[in-house]
């Protein structure tokens, strides 16, 4: 199977600063995959890359088989929610939606009216003045009309309320039920989406870092506590985070059993107790590895 | 209909699995009734069809559930003593654990304030 998604080595830079520093990574069809990051780690530069709304510097970029070549003709094949929709003013919802339909030649006007029914919208509500609820359901129904098979969603639920981010999370489901999509997804409440998500890309100092299953996550992610042995040190760069580093008791977070497993066989440990954690404490765990929470 | 818990390290498609297991213990559905679809329950449940399609792929490959020709899922008549058997098969694990604990040093008040805390959150 091809992957839906390729990236290799992308490079971009604005200026003398450099975001994206040789990007790797690839999403099989099917996956929903979660793009972690801190703020500034480049996760919307590396959203416009594949939309081919900006260019990168070096590297390549497939998405379906389409590389990006400036025409932007890959985003028929992409459902985009921006993390800021904005759209004409002047418009009502359904002037939005009949504009947007005139974009897309695989827009469905059918899927199109049935997502503005189920997602509450009225067609006659003005842009202006519309509230941030309303503006993220328009962007879903302009992101999923056309039928993608990839999605990209940019902090799809910022700003919205419990109410509207079920909504918009049911019909997301929905979209996984009905076919076999690809989603890249950035999200700072990551843990809400934790029962869609397949796998998360950790993206920090322009690289994704590590790629973590997150099945692996939720059953081996575990807190060691432990005692080092006298004279006994951690070996260093291990992708860990230290909870403490005072004192001789050492608590730390690591993502995989086998790392678990190879540190109670060190040696190096009086004892060393392992206790569960929960995905949503791994997936904030995970950021203070790329803060570079390592221990040394 | 089921529950199931985001923060355990219980994976997904194992907890839907025991779900639907214990509704039949608790006699909610009974051999011959249709099992809810994969769609809804992953609506319900706010995770991935594809988690529910493998824990129904699992339950169906163990006989609890089965197809009838592109109508859905159905409770087997094997299901009621299927569930049964599972349940033996987690009181024997609870037992291990309470053993485990009591083997680490855990005071029986501990184990039983677990218990009770437990019993708070999943009445």
């Amino acid at each position: 199977m091809n992957p839906a998604i390729v990236l290799t080595d992308v490079r971009r830079s604005f200026g003398s600063k450099a975001v994206l520093r040789g990007v790797t990574a690839s999403a099989l069809p099917g996956k929903v995959i979660g793009l972690l990051g801190r703020n500034g780690e480049g996760k919307t530069t590396l959203f416009k890359i594949l939309l081919d709304m900006l260019a990168a510097d070096s590297g390549s970029v497939q998405v379906l088989g389409q590389s990006p070549d400036g025409t932007g003709s890959l985003r028929q094949s992409v459902g985009y929610v921006p993390e800021r929709p904005a759209f004409h003013g002047f418009m009502t919802v359904g002037e939005v939606l009949a504009f947007r339909s005139s974009l897309f030649k695989g827009w469905h006007a059918g899927k199109a009216d049935k997502l503005v029914q189920d997602l509450g919208l009225d067609p006659a509500t003005p842009i202006r003045g519309a509230s941030k609820g309303t503006l993220g359901k328009v962007a879903w129904v302009c992101a999923a009309a056309h039928d993608p098979s990839v999605f990209l969603l940019d902090e799809p639920t910022s700003g919205l309320d419990a109410l509207v981010r079920e909504d918009v999370l049911n019909h997301l489901i929905g979209e996984l039920h009905d076919g076999f999509k690809t989603l890249l997804i950035a999200n700072h409440r990551m843990e809400e989406l934790a029962g869609v998500l397949d796998e998360v890309w950790l993206l920090q100092g322009g690289v994704i870092r590590s790629v973590h299953p997150v099945e692996t996550l939720r059953t081996q992610a575990c807190r060691l506590t432990g005692r080092l042995k006298e004279g006994a040190v951690l070996p260093a760069g291990l992708p860990v985070v230290s909870l403490r580093t005072d004192g001789p008791v050492l608590e730390l977070v690591v993502f995989e059993r086998s790392l678990a497993d190879m540190l109670a066989a060190s040696g190096s440990f009086e004892s060393l107790e392992r206790a569960p954690l929960a995905l949503g404490e791994s997936l904030k765990y995970l950021l203070r590895l790329s803060e570079g929470g390592r221990h040394d | 209909m089921i529950q199931i818990d985001q923060t355990s390290p219980i994976p997904i498609y194992d907890q839907i699995k025991a779900g639907l297991k214990g509704l039949v213990t608790k006699g909610l559905l009974r051999p011959g009734d249709q099992a809810p679809s994969i769609r809804s329950l992953a609506l319900e449940l706010k995770v991935n069809p594809n988690t529910v399609a493998r824990a129904f792929r699992e339950l169906s490959g163990e006989g609890f559930l089965e197809s009838r020709r592109g109508d859905g899922n159905y409770i087997s008549e094997a299901a009621l003593g299927q569930a049964k058997d599972g349940l033996a098969t987690v009181r024997q694990a609870l037992r291990h654990a309470l053993l485990g604990a009591r083997l680490a040093g855990l005071p029986w008040n501990d184990i039983e304030e677990v218990v009770g805390k437990t019993k708070e959150e999943q009445p």
